[in-house]
């Protein structure tokens, strides 16, 4: 016992004499310095709190302007750098380190992210929605017309597809599925899908960017959407507000989603100037390949002789272009593909100019645009300034005024815009023809080359925001804006290139104005410190609209070169005036009232109510206001004691929020008639009303009930997120025509009995793969949505209606089916081909009672069993909207070194081959004048026995009879799936401490391609490039692809 | 006791969380409500448009009621029911099966034998009065005045009047069903043969001119006595020459005489101009100096379809007889009838041309 407690006693004694050492190591101090800087952007972060890593953390400085900072501390310390906005970094100091270089990376979590509810600023963590936010770093270094084309496969749910490569023309956008189900046109490649787009808000001021657009072959005019004139690099951030409780307080305008714009604002006391520039190069995709000169010649001579009757052979000799194969003018090998198709170089530029602190700031930005599209004589070209003042003497107020304008340029060539079918029928004429010239017979070509089209858009829209605030929790904001916009189009087609040789001089203006105002009023409070949170945001909004288009049309005037002034002659006028299909003139007023109330406990649990009142002055007097009101609740369980410490759960949310959004359909025509002069009664002229369409003033508003289930979560220190939404929204009372029995004396109605349903997933996933401090900063975002719609009634207690001649719509299944003949083949003989066992005669088509078919023609069933294949045998086939729709992003930081790459894609889309059928429809006429294309990569039929996928393209006696190419065969519908890499981009920075001494901030290059390349298992051009109702357009304007080097000064 | 509560809160959350997800992944369709199937459309409105229908006893009447389908979902299914006569008895003689002949391969016209054409057709069992996949209705040409006797005209109903069919037909898809009823089948007595010198309905010898049939066409014709122009004169009945349809057995043939107006007979050779090898899509022809026979099928012609036996649409056969001579001063002079004709019943038959004011001039002057 004495040893053992000897033995401790000399424990003891060493111990007592090592701890002062420990001690006294722990007391010797040091002096340390460093400089903080930002991980991606290195720049340096001023204010950052350097503190000892204890609990509660001990701060000891605050990083300079220049980011330095020097502190005292112990050798070998724990430390912890904090800031606003980034992530914690901790550091432990090694043995007599000195110096110090930390790197912070700007926090990420989805949480304190700041989204906009009703024109106010909320953060992420405190408010119910769903909504997603892109900040301008993902929609940089591409130049494009339209900013649209950068969303694409950003944001899960927003479907864009770029389906025309017109400049300055906008795709389909088109947020968590179908909207509607109304098209416009009647047949296949005519029908359109009536755009549903988002309503787009532009530094808080609504716009409408359907407004003077359309589509440019549905609307006579510029057709320049006023998001076209925003210039991309002067967008700070957007923001897709996709669910009802986010759009709620937008009014039955945001029923199918709310993209809100927000710009660059001053931000730096010196003044900074930004200036970029790119300049690209667009190429066209892979042109057709054609048969020409004599080998064109010799295949259509072929043809005739193997098909055709003794009378065709003899009609050879009185076709000069087939048997004089001397002739000098048609003895050529002309490339018409070339005439009209080639790559163009473009570019762009936009200067910013900032500056200001908090009590005065400013902006200011140019940007010019020009691109010339890959068909001649087409192009865009923008002009935009906009200008931000902002005054704040104190905390409690400040007003900022702003104007935003721009001016578009667009060149349509002798097309309508984005259907160039001057181009696409020019470009399939024969090769024997000559080259284009003055005096070549075909005025078309004349006219796609000579036409002078100028047209403009321009768009001026400054506004006004006061903000007030003169009891704590409580402000005042007023808000106002007016926006113009004009758009002129002149067309100049000179005498040479018309049919019958009379100049035509077209002049089109239209003007549309918005007057809009916003008062209102926020008040927050907070009980028992921050335990019960209230929010209230309430404003009024009001509106004056108008819009009006004239026109007119000349022919026959003086000369070529006088193009103005001109007036007007009953003899030489072929139409003028105000024009109202298909866009009427429009006088609208508008008020609204809306008001969100939030309430939280402890941020952790939340409560949203919003309430909105809509009237309108051509919704009728029956039900002038549409009283729209949505909720949600939110659950951030991040919060929760039980996930305080956790070390993966870095937050979390679970949400859920429906609501109800009412949109009044019908305009001031439906509700009470259109009426006309009438002639007249007893020699006074009378006014009738138009027999067409009856009015109803019983029109029901649509109405729109969403529900909407979303799970948010990030983990491992927000290096993963995940946003989860499951959504069903259901639509009613969509506006129909009914067509009424005769007997009324009126042709049709307008009901509202039709509905559908759209419900789907969505996911987006945000990965940092690598960790915090690695040098290289890693971030993949992959996203994926997937919508079904189905419709639920259609008037009169239909269930199919037939929208065009080969779309359908049906009850119990997806809003737009295809409509089609079922195709299984081809008959390899003649005696395979049914014969009617009353009459005895073969199946035949009804163009006449000959129309019999043989061996060669495509087999299709008969599934009326009538022996006569026309329409009734047509079978609902097939989905013509994207399932899946989704996009891959991939961005890498190392250094100074940025590479990008971004991918989207849509699975599970049928689309019609329309491409496919016209090329190989282009044969059965060889005593034209349309090009041959060869054919040897299709398996048709050759001759008796054949076993073949495509008919007998050359019995062109019978195609007129058979029309065995028509389109609207399932032998042309094909799956349009297709994933596409989007855009690769490459760019270097500058160092800056070499650049500094030049008086420049930043200097980056980048290089980068757009539209590189799509894989699909569709066979035609391009999966894209197909209409909103996937009808391949090759009569379109293909998408191009481009490459791209531009720089970045900032001093 | 924190401890506790601790891990109650614990156990709680999780079960909310878990819950929650269970929630949200499947999101199945069954959650959002009752949506409606995907099926077909049958719409109250369908009917025929026409309701009373005529078929010709005796012919294959593929007969079109226009019908109306008002947006409901092809194809559709239908059913004959109930056939009866006007006054409620029912009519089996529409209902049995009879063998009957329909097509199995196209007939072209180029047959070389009747074997050939035969090949092309069998016999199934169908009843006289059915109605077919595509909503059309067939009427049979095995039905006869005695099989069918309830025809216009038979005089078969007390008061003299006539009985006729009623019938009804159930349209039918898997979205329902809807029965359009009293649907009204009135035949025609039977016309062997066309062009008919008979009433349709009374059977009574038209009154002049259609009391005789005549050719279709008579041109370039000069009478052998008085050199005047023979002519087919339909209007006043006044034709030189006249046409006999006569149904002489029960083969399968046809036979063309011509006489003059003594009923003698005038040697077709003496048409030198006719192609009588095409003349009819007749085989193993005969030739005499009184008359030639074909051995055909029938009906004659087989289906509606163009041939170098038939007009241009192809509803009737046309046979045409021409001959060539020197008139005065050598002018040539070109002599041509044609006939445009069908028989439609089966047998041997005889169509003879009488010439009954005069012969033609066949042979040249001097």
């Amino acid at each position: 016992m004495m040893r053992r407690n000897l033995y401790a006693a000399k424990l003891l004694v060493i111990l007592l004499c090592v701890l002062p050492e420990l001690l006294f190591s722990q007391a010797k101090q040091i002096q340390v310095r460093g400089v903080v800087i930002d991980r991606n952007t290195s720049d340096p972060v001023p204010g950052v709190t350097v503190a000892l890593d204890v609990k509660p953390p001990k701060p000891l400085a605050v990083t300079d302007a220049m980011g330095r900072f020097t502190i005292t501390v112990s050798e070998g310390a724990n430390l912890i750098f904090r800031y606003v906005g980034y992530t914690d970094r901790k550091v432990k100091l090694e043995a007599k380190q000195t110096m110090i270089n930390v790197s912070l990376t700007e926090s990420v979590s989805i949480m304190n992210e700041v989204v906009i509810r009703g024109y106010t600023k909320r953060t992420r963590e405190e408010s119910g929605g769903s909504s997603y936010i892109i900040t301008d770093k993902d929609i940089k270094d591409l130049p494009v017309s339209n900013v649209e084309q950068l969303l694409q496969g950003k944001v899960a749910g927003l479907n864009i597809q770029v389906n025309t490569g017109a400049p300055g023309y906008r795709g389909t956008v088109a947020l968590r599925g179908v909207s509607g189900m109304d098209i416009s046109g009647t047949t296949g490649e005519d029908a359109f899908l009536t755009p549903y787009s988002p309503l787009y808000v532009i530094d808080n001021i609504p716009v409408e960017a359907d407004a003077n657009s359309d589509f440019g072959f549905n609307t006579p005019g510029p057709g320049v959407s006023p998001l076209s004139l925003i210039p991309p690099e002067d967008i700070a951030s957007i923001e897709i507000l996709k669910d009802v409780q986010a759009t709620s307080q937008y009014g039955s305008r945001g029923a199918y989603g709310v993209i809100l714009i927000t710009t660059r604002r001053g931000n730096s006391p010196k003044p900074r100037f930004r200036y970029s520039s790119k300049f690209f190069v667009n190429t066209p995709p892979k042109l057709r390949e054609t048969i020409g000169g004599r080998a064109e010649r010799l295949a259509k001579i072929n043809e005739i002789y193997a098909m055709g009757t003794y009378n065709d052979r003899l009609k050879i000799t009185e076709i000069p272009m087939l048997s004089d194969s001397l002739s000098s003018y048609y003895n050529n090998s002309t490339d018409w593909q070339s005439v009209y198709y080639g790559s163009t170089f473009n570019t762009t530029h936009n200067l910013g100019i900032d500056g200001g602190d908090n009590k005065f700031n400013y902006k200011t930005n140019f940007g010019y645009y020009k691109e010339k599209g890959i068909i001649k004589n087409t192009g865009f070209d923008r002009y935009s300034l906009s200008m931000l003042l902002e005054y704040r003497p104190t905390d409690d107020f400040w007003v900022n005024f702003t104007v935003a304008s721009g001016i578009g340029k667009k060149n349509k060539g002798n097309g309508l815009g984005i259907l160039q079918t001057g181009a696409a029928s020019n470009s399939a004429a024969s090769s024997l023809l000559p080259g284009p010239s003055l005096f070549q017979a075909s005025t078309s070509v004349l006219a796609d080359m000579s036409v002078e089209n100028n047209n403009l858009s321009k768009n001026i829209r400054p506004s006004m925001n006061l903000s007030y605030s003169f009891i704590p929790g409580l402000r005042l904001t007023a808000t106002g804006s007016y926006d113009y916009a004009v758009g002129t189009e002149e067309t100049n087609t000179p005498a040479l290139a018309t049919t019958d040789l009379r100049a035509i001089s077209y002049a089109l203006n239209e003007r549309s104005s918005n007057l809009y105002g916003r008062g209102g009023f926020t008040y927050a409070k907070s009980f028992n410190g921050s335990d019960h949170n209230f929010f209230l945001n309430t404003f009024s909004e009001v509106g004056i609209k108008a819009y009006q288009v004239n026109y007119s049309r000349l022919v026959q005037t003086a000369n070529d070169q006088l193009t103005g002034p001109l007036g007007s002659s009953p003899f030489r006028s072929r139409g003028g005036g105000v024009l109202i299909n298909p866009k009427r003139p429009l006088d609208e007023r508008s008020v609204s009232y809306s008001s969100g109330f939030s309430y939280n406990f402890r941020k952790k649990y939340i409560l949203d109510l919003t309430y909105r009142l809509d009237a309108s002055s051509i919704s009728g007097f029956d039900s002038p206001f549409a009283k729209n009101y949505a909720g949600a609740l939110k659950w951030n369980f991040g919060k929760e004691k039980l996930f305080e410490d956790s070390k993966w759960l870095s937050s979390g949310a679970l949400r859920l929020s429906s609501g109800k959004n009412v949109r009044p359909t019908g305009n001031v025509y439906s509700l009470y008639g259109v009426y006309r002069p009438a002639g007249d009664y007893e020699g006074t002229p009378i006014i009738g009303i138009d027999y067409q369409t009856i009015p109803n003033n019983k029109l029901k508003p649509t109405t729109k009930k969403d529900l909407n289930i979303g799970l948010d979560l990030s983990l491992f220190k927000n290096r993963y997120q995940f946003i989860f939404d499951t959504y069903r929204s259901a639509v009613t009372n969509l506006q129909r025509t009914i067509a009424l029995p005769s007997t009324t004396g009126f042709v049709e109605v307008l009901s509202n009995d039709a509905g559908l349903i759209n419900y789907g997933y969505e996911l987006t996933v945000i990965a940092r793969p690598l960790p915090n401090n690695s040098k290289i900063n890693w971030i993949i975002n992959a996203n994926a949505a997937l919508n079904n719609d189905f419709v639920t009634s259609l008037p009169g207690n239909k269930n199919q209606i037939l929208q065009s001649n080969s779309i359908v719509t049906r009850v119990g299944r997806n809003t737009f089916s295809n409509f089609l003949l079922k195709n299984e083949g081809v008959y390899r003989n003649t005696g395979d081909v049914p014969i009617d066992p009353v009459t005895g005669l073969p199946l035949r088509t009804p163009v006449n009672a000959t129309a019999f078919f043989k061996e060669g023609d495509p087999i299709w069933q008969d599934t009326n069993g009538d022996y006569i294949i026309d329409d009734k045998d047509k079978q609902v086939l097939g989905n013509s909207q994207p399932k899946v729709t989704g996009g891959l992003g991939s961005t890498i930081i190392y250094k100074a070194f940025s590479f990008t790459v971004n991918a989207s894609f849509t699975l599970k889309r049928d689309i019609l081959n329309a491409a496919l059928a016209s090329r190989l429809a282009l044969v059965k006429d060889p005593f034209g004048r349309s090009v041959y294309l060869p054919l040897d990569d299709v398996n048709y039929w050759k001759q008796s026995g054949d076993i073949s996928e495509f008919p007998n393209p050359f019995d062109f006696n019978r195609a007129a009879a058979i029309n065995p190419f028509r389109v609207d065969q399932s032998l042309f519908q094909e799956d349009g799936s297709y994933f596409k890499i989007n855009s690769v981009a490459l760019g270097y920075t500058v160092n800056k401490n070499r650049i500094s001494k030049l008086g420049l901030r930043n200097i980056r290059f980048h290089i980068s391609a757009n539209n590189l390349i799509t894989f699909s298992p569709y066979s035609g051009p391009s999966p894209e490039n197909v209409s909103g109702l996937g009808w391949d357009q090759s009569n379109g304007y293909p998408v191009s692809r481009t490459y791209n080097f531009g720089c970045d000064i900032d001093f | 006791m924190k401890r506790s509560n601790n891990s109650n809160l614990k156990i709680l959350s999780l079960a909310v969380f878990a819950l929650s997800i269970f929630w949200i992944i499947p999101g199945c369709k069954k959650i959002y409500g009752v949506l409606p199937d995907d099926k077909d459309f049958m719409s109250e409105q369908v009917d025929f448009t026409t309701k009373t229908f005529t078929p010709v006893i005796g012919r294959t009447n593929l007969l079109n009621g226009n019908f109306v389908a008002d947006g409901s979902t092809l194809p559709l299914t239908f059913e004959m029911l109930n056939v009866r006569r006007n006054d409620g008895a029912a009519a089996p003689e529409l209902t049995d099966s009879l063998p009957t002949l329909v097509w199995t391969a196209a007939y072209t016209g180029q047959e070389k034998s009747i074997s050939e054409i035969e090949a092309k057709r069998k016999l199934e069992k169908h009843p006289v009065f059915e109605v077919r996949k595509s909503g059309e209705l067939i009427f049979w040409n095995t039905s006869t005045n005695t099989l069918v006797p309830y025809f216009q005209g038979s005089n078969s109903a007390p008061g003299g009047t006539s009985y006729y069919y009623l019938f009804d037909i159930k349209v039918s898809n898997s979205g329902g069903s809807k029965l359009i009823k009293d649907l009204v089948l009135n035949p025609f007595r039977e016309r062997a043969y066309d062009p008919y010198e008979f009433d349709p309905v009374s059977n009574v010898l038209l009154p002049n001119p259609n009391a005789s049939i005549v050719p279709t066409t008579l041109v370039g014709m000069k009478g052998i006595d008085t050199r005047k122009q023979l002519s087919n004169n339909n209007a006043t009945n006044n034709s030189d020459v006249k046409v006999t349809i006569v149904r002489t057995g029960d083969g399968n043939s046809l036979t063309f005489k011509f006489l003059d107006r003594n009923n003698n007979s005038i040697n077709p050779d003496l048409f030198n101009q006719t192609k009588w090898a095409t003349l009819v899509h007749g085989f193993n022809m005969q030739k005499t100096n009184e008359f030639v026979r074909y051995d055909i099928a029938y009906p004659i012609p087989l289906i509606v379809r163009p041939t170098p036996y038939t007009t241009a649409d192809g509803s009737k056969a046309l046979v045409e007889f021409s001959y060539t001579r020197l008139g005065f001063n050598g002018i040539r002079e070109n002599g041509k009838m044609t006939l445009n004709f069908n028989i439609f019943r089966q047998g041997d038959w005889e169509i003879n041309f009488k010439f009954t004011t005069e012969s033609p001039r066949f042979e040249d002057e001097f």
